[in-house]
Parts: structure tokens; sequence; C-alpha cells
């Protein structure tokens, strides 16, 4: 029944649903990110053996989002399974300088295997610039410059990169917003 | 022993002429090598530190004259250099197997002693040799052992301690409240699990006064021997405090510690500066293990205190895992390896803690946590063969759910070609297999687990898994989303909270799966193996970066193509007491005539 009605709804107001994929090195702060979305709540968290999924509304938008363990040696695991998806949010520990350029081949990576898979054809990408509030953490900006997305990408693809800071929820929706908007856009 | 040093002897030439590093003088190291640190006890620990900067190319220089437990000793101390080709096929595992010949083995044992240090040691050292380096071996070795001393403290203070519903902490330090529990729904269940808890313990102190068993002041060392009664009464939960004495017991943690008198010592004093890829991610893992634990994590009392210092628990955790590392490289670290550890931790002192988790990634999940993580995916498999037979319906579910359209279609199910690509679901499952639970259901069902799993053996795993399954299926049954799916499946073991809702579905006589025994598990994780290595060679599945046994895989030929599960005649348990009131109805109807 309840369920028959939000569908209603859904129908009437255009909720969307997106499916996300959350990718990044281990301890860049997906499970975080994922946790402060879904119940607006910090919990410390282990790291990520196998994945974790949630479904969380935002406005008229229902985003699925997996969050995938980030240990290089658990990727045979999940590297032939890509869920259907919308958008690829990358998190990059912006504090650690030294693993800044692992993350980046790990991210070329992953695009070239995601061009492969038919199911997630026209995905947006989304770069979180996670851990902002640490000292000497890298902007925004400068992380854009090191992972030169432009020279990975292909001239179609959208992308952006946001600070945030998963402790305070800083730039999460605001990153939502544009995966929302812009995936649209993309569709029509 | 002997057809495993060639090999690499054959490794070390390749890799020395790859290396930039300076040779040393080889006639120098080949002859004082060995002999310097076997001799003099003290000697030997003051070179100990030295040994980190063995190269590899001077093992091909070894003299064969030398006895067999000098090269082991050179092998061991080879440990940090070897960590640099981890991916070898020569495991440092094979070295340290337990020794069967007696005679080599008591060789290898008072070596080993030699290297032991003991606090009187460490100021004789320091006196001998007052070089500065010597002195800071001997600082760390001190700090060694002060840090090895506060974790056994710790872990006294965690048997002591007792879950009262005052504390927002259970005993072991977890906090009660997680994600999908709250502090009342704990205490609530607790009031009546406690009074199980006492009414177990009583019945287990009868049982070891029957058997004639010292309870060595609420901490015994031997248990009763296996019979159909001990099964029952570990299946009911062993008394917390005697938890990991029994693990311990029941897993023959001893005869290996036995086998292997001071390894762990020298391997811990070895790897102690240890800095690898591996020791690289313990070190980011180690601060994230069970941060809902204050043994682990503890509460911030106020900012002037230092937040930073690591707990006495996290030291041993780092030595564990960094001693492990170096002591099977094909394993080295993977993450699931912390957690495990960290709950031995909780229940036993490090060396044992070590010895375990050579046993668990040996016996109890083997080829788990092996880089190729086949061995995972031939639980997968059977798990999912499991599935098939035993709840058809959770697998129709589970079966449908396809993330690519290539491979879609009913086909592949009859042929069990879900064996060389497994369907998504393995994605949750597998994590349940690589951290046996931990993690996956609230930690005092993960606990009565563990107690079956060390008597049982690995079959427990998977009747967890089917059990949980069991509780899953009607949730499923009418969801045509596959994300929502997934969140049953993910979120469903993490609100067991009282073991008895799985343990009631696990032993249940009536349910299928209850007929799936060690030997059906071994059987059917060969014939999974089988197709898996057989799909391999035609090319046809995932199993990307696995080394195949040619010659296991001409011997298993024979192997059918479809697995048959041994099926018992239904309702024969059931039966059970009919014929027991036959056989009565028999003896009375002849005692009357």
């Amino acid at each position: 029944m309840g369920g028959s009605v939000s569908k209603i709804m859904g129908k009437l107001f255009g909720t969307t649903e997106m499916k996300m994929l959350m990718l990044g090195l281990d301890s860049a702060g997906k499970t975080t990110i994922l946790y402060k979305l879904k119940l607006n709540k910090i919990r410390t968290t282990g790291p990520t053996v196998g994945f974790n999924v949630e479904t969380f509304q935002y406005k008229n938008v229902k985003f699925n989002m997996w969050d995938v363990g980030g240990q290089d040696r658990l990727r045979p695991l999940w590297r032939h399974y890509f869920p259907k998806t919308n958008a690829l949010i990358y998190v990059i520990d912006s504090s650690d300088k030294k693993r800044l350029q692992e993350s980046k081949i790990q991210l070329e990576k992953v695009l070239r295997e995601l061009q492969n898979v038919s199911s997630a054809q026209g995905f947006v990408l989304l770069v979180f610039a996670n851990k902002q509030d640490l000292p000497g953490a890298l902007s925004p900006k400068e992380i854009s410059n090191t992972l030169d997305l432009k020279n990975i990408l292909t001239p179609d693809q959208l992308y952006a990169v946001m600070g945030t800071n998963a402790l305070t929820g800083q730039g999460l929706i605001e990153g939502l917003s544009w995966v929302s908007n812009n995936f649209k856009k993309n569709r029509t | 022993m002997t057809d495993i040093k060639p090999k690499f002897r054959d490794e070390a030439m390749s890799r020395s002429h790859g290396t930039s590093l300076p040779n040393l003088p080889q006639s120098q190291t080949m002859k004082t090598l060995p002999v310097a640190p076997m001799v003099k006890p003290s000697a030997s620990m003051v070179s100990l530190p030295k040994f980190d900067f063995v190269k590899d190319d001077q093992v091909d220089s070894l003299d064969p004259t030398l006895t067999n437990s000098s090269k082991k000793r050179h092998t061991l101390l080879q440990s940090p250099s070897t960590q640099s080709i981890q991916h070898s096929s020569l495991s440092l595992i094979d070295m340290y197997r337990d020794q069967s010949s007696g005679s080599q083995e008591s060789d290898t044992a008072t070596d080993i002693m030699a290297l032991n240090v003991s606090g009187a040691m460490i100021s004789e050292v320091s006196l001998i040799n007052g070089s500065q380096s010597t002195f800071a071996s001997a600082h760390d070795l001190l700090v060694l052992r002060n840090s090895r001393t506060n974790g056994s403290k710790v872990r006294l203070c965690i048997e002591e301690s007792r879950t009262v519903i005052s504390s927002n902490r259970d005993r072991y330090g977890f906090k009660k409240a997680t994600n999908f529990i709250t502090e009342e729904q704990y205490n609530n269940w607790w009031i009546g699990y406690a009074s199980h808890c006492a009414r177990r313990k009583r019945k287990w102190q009868d049982l070891m006064i029957k058997n004639g068993l010292s309870l060595n002041n609420d901490s015994p060392v031997r248990f009763p021997a296996r019979s159909e009664k001990l099964k029952r009464y570990i299946r009911k939960g062993i008394p917390a405090e005697w938890r990991g004495n029994a693990w311990w017991f029941f897993a023959k943690g001893p005869e290996k510690l036995k086998n292997n008198q001071g390894v762990y010592d020298t391997l811990v004093e070895s790897t102690l500066h240890l800095k690898n890829k591996d020791t690289e991610i313990i070190e980011r893992d180690l601060n994230r293990t069970f941060p809902d634990n204050v043994h682990f994590k503890p509460d911030r009392v106020d900012s002037s205190h230092e937040s930073n210092e690591e707990t006495a628990l996290i030291e041993a955790l780092r030595r564990v895992l960094v001693a492990f590392s170096a002591y099977n490289p094909k394993i080295g670290y993977c993450q699931s390896l912390n957690f495990i550890t960290g709950l031995l931790l909780i229940f036993m002192d490090e060396e044992k803690a070590f010895w375990m988790l050579v046993i668990i990634t040996t016996g109890y999940l083997p080829g788990v946590h092996e880089v190729s993580l086949e061995g995972v995916n031939v639980d997968q498999g059977v798990l999912m063969l499991a599935l098939k037979e035993y709840l058809p319906e959770a697998w129709n579910v589970v079966s449908n759910i396809r993330f690519d359209d290539q491979c879609s279609g009913r086909n592949d199910l009859k042929n069990h070609d879900f064996l060389l690509k497994l369907p998504p679901v393995t994605l949750c499952t597998s994590s349940w297999f690589m951290s046996a639970f931990i993690g996956i259901l609230p930690i005092e069902t993960t606990l009565r687990v563990w107690d079956c799993l060390f008597y049982e053996e690995s079959n427990i795993l998977f009747k967890v898994a089917l059990s949980v399954f069991k509780l899953i299926e009607p949730k499923i049954q009418h969801i045509n989303d596959e994300m929502e799916v997934f969140q049953v499946i993910q979120n469903t073991p993490k609100s067991i909270l009282d073991p008895k809702d799985l343990f009631d579905i696990m032993f249940k006589r009536r349910i299928g799966f209850n007929n799936l025994t060690q030997d059906e598990v071994v059987r059917c994780k060969k014939y999974v193996a089988d197709r898996r290595q057989r799909a391999h060679v035609d090319g046809t599945s995932d199993t990307g970066d696995v080394n195949f046994n040619r010659q296991l895989l001409a011997e298993s030929l024979w192997q059918p193509d479809l697995y048959g599960f041994k099926r018992g005649l239904p309702g024969v348990h059931w039966n059970n007491n009919l014929t027991r009131k036959m056989k009565s109805k028999i003896r009375r109807n002849n005692n009357h005539s």
C-alpha cells in the first residue's frame, strides 16, 4: 500500500531514481559519506570488506548508492559486477598527498572498465575531494589539476570535482544535486 | 624441506641479478652468518636487527653442509627481505610446517629458544656491545616486552568483566547499540540471555567435574573428549570466560604451539621495523579495527589527554598482523584478517592469537585470504549450490539478479555455469566468509558461531549462511527491485541479536541443510574447484589470476558435470521417535510372552 502510494506520488511529482557507484582508495571516507547521507549520523566505520548498499531520498530523487570496499586486494571480488550506474562517485582523501597519484591511476583503471560496461553507459563522474577539514588538505582545484580529468575523459563526459567534509556533510548534498541536475540534462 | 630449498635458491639467484643493493662479499656472508647468531645467544640478539639487511643473494651461497636447523633459521631471518616478492610461489609457511621428525624439531627449538630474549639478557647485551644501534634494539625489546604484558593485562581485565545494564557497552567493550539494534533492545534481550548463560555455565561446571577436569580457578585449559553431549553443550554456548581457552583447545592450538616454540617471538623481533606494502596497509587499518570497542578505540575522556595514544590491543594487533604477513607471504595482509585477529585478541594472548590465525587461514578458511581469492570464490560456489539445493525459493530470487545483460537466461543455471561467473549476490556473501561473520552478525551471535566453528569445522559457516538465507527467504519473495533484495540480504543478519533466532534454524533437524556434513562440504568444494579450474583452461571463466595445478586437473577429469548432494531419506529424523516407540513396544511384548 505504502509503496503504491509513493509510486503514484512519484509519478505526479516526477520522482526519479539514480543509481550511483562510490569508489576510491581504502580509508578515503566512502562508508562515512554513505552513512552521513543515509542517517545524517557519523559512525566511526571499519574497513569495508565487500560492500554497503543504501537507498535514500533527497527532494524528489531517490538515490541508490553502492559503496564498495577500497582495498586493492579485494578488487577481483567485484570487478566483474558493475551494477547499473548513472553516476560514478570517486572519493579522494585530500590530505593524503602521498597516495594521490595512486588514486589517479586507480580512477583511470575504473573509467576504462566502466566504458566497456553496457549498463553504465552515459554516466556522470563526480569526484569528492574529501577530508577538507584536515590541515594541509589539497583544494578541489589542486586535486582537479592533478587528476587531469580532461585528458582522461572523453570530451562529452560530464564531471565535477567537489570539496567535501563527510563529518559535517559539507559539499555532499551539493554534489548530489549536481549529479541529479546534470544526469537529467545528459539524458535529454 | 629438501625439495623446497633448490627452488628458493633459483629464485634468489634470479633476483640477485636485478638488485641494485650493494653485494656483501660472499665468503663473509656465508660463513659468518649462520654461525655467529647460532652459537652465542647474546651475540645472536645483538645481530638480530642487522638481519633486516640480509640480501636475498646471500641465500644462494648457503653452504650445503649446514645443519638443517641453521637453514631454517636463515630463512626465518630472511623474512623481511623476502617480503618484496611476496607473491612468489614459495611460501614461508612451508619452511615452518610442523616438523615431523623428532631430532630436527628439538634442534630448531633450541636454536630459536636461544634467540628468545629475556629481560636479564637485554642488560647483558647493552654491556657487551655499547654501540648506538644495539642500544636502540635492546630498548625496542624492552618496550616490546612491556607492551605484550600490557596486552595480557587488558585481556585478563576483559575476562573478568561482566555485561551490566547500566553500561552502554558489553563485557567485551563493544557498544551495545548499533545501526540496527538500540541499547534498549539490547538490554531487554540481555536480561533473559544472562540467565541462559548462568544456567549453561553451571551445566558446563558439572560436565567438567564429571570428566575429572580441573576448573583451574575459572580458567580451565583442558576440556572433555569429543562426544555428542559435548557438541550439544558447545552449540548452546561456551561460557564467555572460558571461550579463549576452549577455542584454543578445540582448534588444536596446543599442538601447533608445541611444534613451534619460540617462532612467534623471533618473528615479532625480526619484523619490529619491517616496512613494506603489507605493513603500510596494516597501519591504515589498525585504527579502523573495531572503532566501537573501547579496548581498540577508547572514549575520549578529556581533550588534555593524549587521544592519539595507541591501546595495548592495537599494538598487539599490529605485531600479530605484521608477523603473520611475514610468516605467510602467500597471504600477506588481507582486509578482514584485522577483524579476525582483533576478536581473537579479546579472548587470548597474542602468541596464541597468532597461531589461531595460522590455523584459521589454513584449516577453517583455506585459500580465502590468498591474493587470488580463489578460496573465497570456491566457498561461494559451494554456497550457491547448497542454496539451490536446500532453499530453492531464495535461490530463485537471488539467481535472477543480474547486473549485465550478456549472461542472462536460465541455460547456465542448468549446467552449473553460475559456478564460473558467480551470481552478484556473492558480492555480499563473500565478506561473510572472509571475516567469519564478524561485523555481519551481532557480536554475541558471532561468538556462538565461532564456538561451533572450532569444534565442528567449516561446514558451520555454510550452515550459518544458509540459516541467514532461511530468515531472508520470506522477505525477498515479492521484491522485484534488486537493490531492495540486496539491502535485505545485507541488513537481516545484522539484526539477529538473539543467537537463538539463528541457532533454532541452524540445528533444527527437519530443515534439509542439516545433512550438510563436513564430508559433503569438502566433496562439494572439490567439485566447484575442479569446475572453475577446467573453465579457466578453456578460457571461459572469470578466474583471472589463479595459479592452476595442471596435475590436479588431470586427476580430476573423472568428476561429473553436475553435483549431486547426498540426500537423506526425507523424514528419517522425524521417525526416530516412532522407531524408538516401536522398539520399546516390541520389547514390552517380548517381556510379556
